[in-house]
């Protein structure tokens, strides 16, 4: 019997194995280089709606911005639950507050203030200024990110193929069945990580926590103390729990959520673009970008193996 | 040399205001209530940076109950030691004063009347106490509302020989002078100028307000004016080592809690606490 496709198994095997970790090695590199974000960020030089924003994205930036116009007692809530409009704009405020405040005229709910058109707009803008810095991971880097999981899964299909090949040509196939395996679950789990920050965003926020520590609502702070910036800070750092904690018939009134931050204030606005996976399916010709991807030369390799 | 000389004004550290106490550039010394303080190990990180950073802490301890009649639990007094260890405190501080009596807790400072009989058992119990402790006692006497009918000492009388027998420094709240005497219709001067103001380790200052008919030393409103100014007479006739604020509730804007220690530092003289100090 003919070795399948003129390369004996072992040779294939080996082949196959030094090219999965090439790719994987540089593909680890790329994206650990990618995510890394810039070398210095301080949250403290955000204001605290772009905080909120990273923290827990769009919807937590508006609780935080409605915090601060609460606590400059320019909102209030009807009986209906509806937010009123109490004064003029506070001085401090950022484009967010305009468009919140312009929004709680018109008498919406709190969690119903991101559909304002006005508001999306200040809050894409926000978004774009964190991805811009390096804070947030944009559909861009994103497409980036996933050459390097496309090729491992490439690869994958390679040895799919392969196997097919061989069992047809009655050769044993076991070990490259086990050499595949982790090839596919590694290139899928990568391909469809999407990480929202940077590692640089994530060290700040940390950072920020810690700093700030004091104003979790479990030290019960004296937020007429603190003063309405550092309110807005504390919902963006800890969720709008803090905003339950200031004032909780306020925030019952107007249905601002009850749960804790950690991302569970609905998508990234920026985030769900998706990117065009078409641009990235070229697989080989992508690793030219990367200099981490001259590891994809090893994927040249596995062009060699498929012919 | 008092403990606490040269501290100037501090203020009662409560984690509500943690963040707002961090940014005071000048601040020297904090007063932290000793039960607050876990019974071992590190204390609160907010803390450790104050300690870090030069700022001296006095536990002030609030459930001693130094003035019952059964003697002080000697866990709560292992505690305070261990509360002054922990945190390299100069004195600790509590109150001549009961919380509980048979066992049942009253949740309040209590006063006591002033008879030999009860300055008997307040020395027993601070020397029960000052046995454990490494470093001094400071006493303060609280606010009374009301008179023990069958008083046989004065005011003065009754903390004077506490102070003497026990050889602890005396913790003097001034707002609580300036109650008393209202409440009373004394005039505070009379109790200042028969006290061993020699003997102060430092002062509180608080809040309160009119509720009643009667002064309710209250330590959630802004410190009246006359209290101030009995601060500064008393400042005319010894000043106090050290001064600090106690707030312990409806915590106003930082800027008018700003103004409180500022007022503190100009009717004591001693620097403002918060602005950089001058070097």
């Amino acid at each position: 019997m003919a070795d399948t496709w003129g390369i004996p198994g072992p040779t294939f095997l080996m082949l196959f194995a030094v090219a999965a970790v090439v790719v994987l090695v540089g593909t680890l590199i790329h994206r650990s280089r990618l995510f890394a974000g810039p070398a210095q960020v301080r949250v403290d030089q955000l204001s605290p709606q772009h905080t909120a924003y990273l923290n827990g994205g769009a919807a937590l930036a508006v609780y935080s911005s409605l915090a601060f116009l609460r606590q400059h007692h320019v909102a209030a809530a009807d009986d209906a639950g509806r937010l009123t409009r109490t004064g003029g704009l506070p001085p401090g405020a950022t484009p967010l507050d305009a468009a919140v405040l312009h929004a709680v005229g018109n008498g919406l709910r709190a969690n119903q203030l991101h559909t304002d058109r006005s508001v999306a707009e200040a809050l894409s803008a926000i978004g774009e200024e964190l991805r811009r810095g390096g804070l947030t991971v944009g559909p861009d880097l994103l497409a980036r990110a996933r050459r390097g999981p496309l090729l491992l899964l490439a690869l994958f299909v390679l040895a799919v193929v392969r196997i097919i090949a061989g069992v047809g040509n009655d050769r044993p196939v076991m070990f490259l069945v086990l050499a595949a395996i982790p090839v596919g679950i590694v290139g899928l789990v990568l391909f469809l990580r999407k990480p929202r920050r940077t590692k640089a965003a994530e060290r700040a926020l940390l950072q920020a926590k810690r700093h700030f520590n004091h104003l979790r609502p479990a030290s019960r702070p004296a937020w007429d103390t603190y003063g309405p910036a550092q309110t807005a800070l504390a919902v963006g750092l800890f969720g709008t729990a803090v905003l339950w904690a200031a004032d909780p018939a306020f925030a019952g009134e107007t249905g601002v959520p009850e749960r804790d931050a950690g991302g569970a204030y609905g998508p990234f606005v920026d985030d769900v673009g998706g990117g065009s996976s078409g641009g990235d399916s070229g697989g080989g010709s992508s690793c030219s970008s990367g200099s981490s991807c001259g590891g994809g030369g090893g994927c040249g390799g596995g062009g060699g193996c498929g012919g | 040399m008092t403990p606490l000389a040269g501290r100037g004004v501090g203020i009662g550290w409560r984690p509500e205001i943690s963040g707002f106490v961090a940014e005071l550039p000048g601040l020297r010394f904090v007063e932290v209530v000793a039960e607050s303080l876990p019974h071992s190990g590190e204390p609160p990180e907010a803390l450790a940076r104050l300690l870090a950073a030069g700022v001296a802490v006095v536990p002030h301890g609030v459930k001693l109950s130094l003035g019952g009649a059964e003697p002080v639990d000697p866990h709560r007094v292992e505690h305070l030691a261990q509360a002054a260890r922990a945190v390299n405190a100069p004195l600790v501080s509590e109150h001549i004063a009961y919380v509980r009596a048979g066992g049942v807790e009253a949740g309040h400072l209590l006063p006591l009347p002033r008879s030999r009989e009860a300055v008997d058992a307040v020395v027993a119990n601070v020397a029960r106490t000052t046995a454990e402790l490494d470093v001094p006692l400071a006493l303060e006497p609280i606010a009374a509302l009301f008179e023990w009918p069958d008083d046989e000492l004065t005011e003065a009388e009754f903390l004077t020989e506490i102070l003497e027998r026990t050889d602890a420094l005396l913790l003097l709240d001034i707002a609580n002078v300036y109650a008393n005497a209202l409440n009373r219709g004394e005039d505070p001067m009379d109790l200042l100028n028969r006290l061993p103001l020699e003997r102060m380790a430092y002062v509180h200052v608080a809040g309160g307000r009119i509720h009643g008919g009667r002064y309710h030393d209250t330590h959630t409103d802004p410190v009246p004016g006359e209290v101030l100014e009995l601060l500064g007479e008393l400042c005319a006739r010894q000043r106090p080592p050290a001064i600090l604020l106690e707030r312990d509730g409806h915590y106003p804007p930082a800027a008018s809690l700003r103004a409180e220690l500022d007022a503190l530092s100009a009717a004591t003289g001693y620097p403002v606490i918060t602005a950089a100090p001058v070097t």
